[in-house]
């Protein structure tokens, strides 16, 4: 629709890297004898995590399709928490149940696949869901396995989606900080941290800019393998028991609760020691309020960036850069948004740089696969001579609110565990989990524990608000 | 008659190259050929989809290839229909009216009228995800008409019927492009639709028109 | 459902509202960056700043910076914006840096009546203030494995698989263990010794919190972290098991400064915020919610703190060479 809409969003996107820029005098590239033993690294514990995340994911998105109904978007946001805990609890939950726990690349991969197992099936099973039905109706009356719908049906069929959502996951896992450090045994280094060192101890913002800018070239490469299609939007129910794997609903409700006995084994002795800190109670309506100011914020942002791209639905083209564009790492971002003092509001800051990097996501994950399905109705409205805003309203508006929302839930959802971009903006404590940092940072990790719940509490309030979001305000199509 | 010239477009494997191009401004103008020939291809050029620089379309003295795609005022029924799937029958014709800016008043008269010549009363509430085959087509057809388009085209709009719909789909065709005096291009390789229906056929085979 | 929306919805702008209000800063309020176990609600940092404010009809704002090094990155990229008065929190790696990022005032601080033990009571500190210091070694669990005395012990065999350290790049803690050993043995053999120890790390971790965590999970059996780390699970958790490994071979330090910026608001206010840091009841504390051991001397005695081991300590070395020492630890790692 607008070429100047998708590129004034772009330039929104890059603002972390324009800010940086702007402040830093000269340009100096890193040493690539140095960068390139830590990116080959980086790049196969990320590949080989992405591949076991898609395959057990994939799996765990048959499993939801077991479950219909409120029960299936229940279980989609249990099997999301473990991509929610700090890495920290991750790590002792993992480290209590794989005795002995083999430190190295396989340790990197299997935690990140643990992680990233909920994520996937929660992104491929609204796939499934939505493209999917008549084919497997049909393969289904037709006497095929289940087998070999998914070989001959699904593979083919959603290619695409599931291409984008390894995209996804290899990013994060690329970006991977604590988890390949404490897991990947003496000899780990992920390229996050040669940018933080770059950052932190040699001052040397040029070249960790330098090196943030190959991250997100590595994962730019990776997105031209994306191959147009037509994903269409099924409105109709369906009957997906051909599909639907019972082992695939066990294995993230397993990993979940795996994943939650770290903080709930400190539980009792946490809550020993959080009796033993009076003033944590005096401050946590604050941290609880601040926790749900930044979750519903970041949210909210999402949603708005959602809803621009689809007010503005720009040309292909302009889709296709967004969906290869890469947030720069967290630490810059951080560093970025204290070089706008002019923006006083703690607050604003985190919300704006959380969705900064996470929008990118979001995009890739779900939000391009949905805007291209709908771009057959655009061209068709277009054609009919409405404008931009008839179409928005009309056609988009109906069709996507609802998906945007849970997207938004999602970024709510991570917003409110994040510490990243918190601790280097907040000048105080101002979230659950900041708290949890600071009394990690203390020796108080039992205490740390209780205070997982009361996150995952927020978390989830956002989450459903968001999805209520949703209902309320997506139309309700005729019956 | 109306007159295409230069339309060439080039993809990796496949050329379009039709020096020129006659189509009827009153009745039926058939466009056929085998599969892969392009037919589609010129469809979407012809409306504006397709960038097809170069090209000249002087349809009652204007040319048209100038235009944006919605100011062509071509109404148009693809293939897939594209019926906006969340909306009812007549949300979807309605749509087209508000599009066009058409008064509510004025837009609910011409439902009337075309409800009647295409006999969708009975779902014209209805969801278009509910709907059969034959009323999807009628309600694209009725959205694609509302609008006073100075042309019709008709993507191979019967791939979906029985025999029995067709033929009633192809009366209904025939008694519209009468009625409302609009011409159309008919996409299609069913020699019965040639026969009931087209003035003038049009042969295209590999991108480029064999015989008229 | 709708009205609950519309309320949520409502709630969001006013909290954010509420939160968007800043007073602007008057020359009655001091602004002291530190670090985030000093300036959480259970760290030494609010109840000094109570105590502060009660003498001195001031408010102040603790702000959490971050780490030291984000602090000074804070204060570098907020230039002559900077709202900071006073930095807490800087250790004596990073000082040569921070006189090269900002200019800092000369302090006149009282003459310090300095602890016994602590090992640079000869610099005379204009720019920097000490104010807490502690030496670093491992921490063990009594009954659990028994303690290394020596860095040659550290490559035993019955440690496979015991050690958790954290990375120099990212954490001081981290920095003062490898910097230690290219002190003690020189670049070259230390590369040697960094490979000869690595089946007994279990991990490296980015930071001291994550690594130290995982220790009092029983996951790690050896921590190198403060020596008077042993005292917060004696006197918090009540478990006398936790004990400092008591080296024979001298250890590394780490010593924390205070310093007031040139570019101050409340200059005078800065400077009795540092001066008071070295009172006697405000070192106690210092101690007794930091887990450091005080620069000031007597504060220590009948206490926990006195019982813990005696160690000898290096040289001091104020802006060591990283390239040096991450040259060696790249042996370690690669």
């Amino acid at each position: 629709m607008t070429q100047l809409g998708g590129l004034f969003f772009i330039t929104i996107l890059s603002l972390p890297y324009l800010i940086l820029i702007w402040h830093i005098p000269q340009a100096h590239l890193p040493s690539w004898s140095e960068a390139q033993p830590v990116l080959l690294k980086t790049l196969w514990q990320a590949f080989l995590s992405a591949t076991g995340s898609l395959f057990f994911g994939a799996w765990g998105a048959l499993g939801l399709l077991k479950i219909s109904g409120k029960r299936r978007e229940i279980f989609k946001f249990i099997f999301m928490l473990p991509n929610f805990l700090p890495s920290i609890f991750v790590v002792l939950s993992v480290l209590n149940f794989f005795q002995p726990f083999p430190y190295g690349v396989a340790g990197i991969v299997i935690v990140h696949v643990l992680i990233n197992v909920g994520l996937v099936a929660f992104i491929l099973s609204d796939s499934f869901e939505n493209q999917l039905g008549g084919v497997v109706e049909l393969a289904m009356i037709e006497g095929a396995s289940r087998f070999q719908i998914l070989l001959q049906g699904v593979l083919p069929m959603l290619k695409r989606d599931l291409f984008l959502c390894f995209i996804t996951v290899f990013s994060l896992c690329f970006s991977s900080f604590a988890i390949p450090l404490i897991l990947g045994g003496p000899s780990a280094s992920t390229f996050e941290i040669l940018i933080y060192q770059k950052i932190k101890i040699m001052a040397q913002w040029s070249e960790a800019l330098s090196l943030s800018a190959l991250q997100s070239l590595v994962l730019i490469g990776l997105t031209l393998f994306i191959r147009q299609n037509r994903p269409i939007i099924d409105y109709k129910w369906r009957d997906f028991s051909a599909l639907g794997s019972k082992t695939g609903f066990l294995i993230p409700l397993f990993i979940s609760a795996l994943l939650l006995t770290g903080p709930l084994l400190g539980l009792p002795a946490g809550v020993r020691q959080i009796q033993n800190l009076p003033v944590l109670w005096d401050m946590f309506s604050d941290q609880i309020l601040g926790s749900l100011v930044v979750g519903i914020g970041s949210g909210l942002l999402c949603l708005g960036m959602l809803i621009f791209l689809a007010l503005f639905y720009p040309s292909l083209r302009i889709r296709k850069i967004l969906v290869s564009y890469v947030a720069p790492s967290t630490a810059l971002v951080g560093f970025s948004l204290l070089l706008m003092p002019e923006i006083e509001n703690v607050f604003f800051k985190i919300i704006l740089g959380f969705g900064l990097i996470i929008f990118p996501l979001i995009y890739r994950l779900r939000w391009y696969s949905v805007l291209d399905a709908l771009a057959p109705q655009v061209e068709m409205g277009a054609l009919l001579g409405a404008g931009p805003f008839l179409i928005f309203s009309k056609i988009l508006y109906p069709q996507c609110f609802k998906i945007a929302c849970r997207l938004a839930g999602l970024c709510a959802f991570w917003a409110t565990g994040d510490f990243a971009i918190s601790s280097i903006v907040a000048d105080r404590d101002i979230s659950v989990a900041l708290v949890i940092q600071g009394l990690i940072g203390s020796y108080r990790i039992e205490s740390a524990s209780v205070l997982i719940w009361p996150m995952l509490l927020c978390g989830g309030l956002c989450y459903l608000f968001f999805i209520g979001l949703g209902y309320v305000g997506s139309q309700k199509s005729v019956s | 008659m109306s007159e295409v010239k230069n339309l060439y477009l080039k993809y990796d494997n496949f050329t379009i190259s039709i020096p020129k191009l006659e189509l009827l401004d009153q009745g039926v103008t058939a466009l056929c050929g085998p599969n892969g020939s392009g037919k589609t291809t010129v469809v979407r050029a012809l409306l504006g989809l397709e960038k097809a620089t170069g090209m000249e379309w002087v349809f009652k003295g204007e040319d048209l290839a100038r235009l944006k795609p919605a100011d062509r005022k071509i109404g148009v029924v693809f293939q897939g229909l594209e019926l906006f799937p969340h909306m009812s029958a007549r949300q979807n014709v309605m749509f087209a009216a508000s599009a066009r800016n058409i008064s509510k008043t004025e837009a609910e008269g011409k439902l009337k009228e075309l409800s009647n010549l295409l006999n969708v009363d009975h779902f014209l509430d209805q969801s278009v995800s509910v709907l059969s085959g034959g009323e999807k087509q009628r309600t694209a057809l009725m959205r694609a008409l509302i609008g006073s388009p100075r042309m019709l085209f008709l993507d191979e709009p019967f791939s979906a019927l029985d025999k029995h719909l067709r033929t009633e789909a192809r009366k209904l065709i025939k008694s519209i492009v009468a009625k409302h005096n609009i011409p159309a291009l008919l996409v299609t390789h069913d020699d019965d639709d040639l026969k009931e229906l087209a003035s003038k056929v049009i042969y295209l085979d590999n991108g480029r028109v064999q015989t008229t | 459902m709708k009205k609950l929306i519309a309320i949520v919805l409502t709630l969001f702008a006013v909290a954010l509202f509420y939160y968007s209000q800043k007073t602007p800063q008057s020359s009655h309020e001091l602004v002291v960056y530190s670090y985030s176990s000093f300036a959480s609600p259970w760290g030494a940092g609010p109840e000094i700043v109570k105590d502060f404010e009660a003498e001195n009809n001031v408010k102040v704002s603790l702000v959490d910076a971050g780490d030291a090094r984000t602090i000074l990155q804070r204060i570098e990229l907020e230039k002559h914006k900077s709202k900071a008065d006073v930095v807490v929190g800087l250790d004596h790696l990073i000082l040569n840096e921070a006189l090269k990022i900002t200019n800092w005032k000369n302090i006149k601080a009282p003459g310090i009546n300095y602890s016994k033990d602590f090992p640079e009571k000869k610099i005379a500190f204009d720019k920097f203030v000490p104010f807490d210091w502690a030496p670093m070694t491992f921490i063990y669990r009594e009954g659990e494995i028994p303690p290394p005395r020596t860095l040659e012990e550290l490559g035993a065999i019955n440690y496979q698989k015991s050690l958790v350290i954290y990375d120099p790049r990212m954490s001081t803690p981290g920095f003062l263990f490898a910097d230690w050993i290219v002190r003690a043995l020189g670049a070259d053999k230390a590369k040697s010794y960094f490979s000869s120890i690595k089946d007994n790390i279990l991990t490296i971790t980015p930071s001291w919190s994550t690594g130290y965590g995982l220790f009092q999970k029983k996951q790690a059996r050896l921590a190198f972290s403060y020596v008077t780390s042993a005292v917060y699970h004696w006197v918090h958790d009540k478990d006398l098991k936790y004990r400092a490994a008591e080296f024979r071979d001298p250890v590394p330090y780490h010593i924390e400064f205070a310093g007031v910026l040139s570019d101050c608001h409340n200059c005078s206010g800065a400077e009795e915020f540092v001066k008071f840091l070295l009172r006697p009841e405000i070192q106690r504390k210092i101690m007794m919610m930091n887990f450091m051991y005080p620069v000031l001397d007597g504060i220590k005695a009948d206490t926990a703190f006195a019982k813990l081991p005696k160690l000898k300590v290096i040289e001091l070395m104020i802006g060591p060479d990283k390239e040096v020492v991450f040259n060696a630890w790249n042996s370690l790692i690669q």
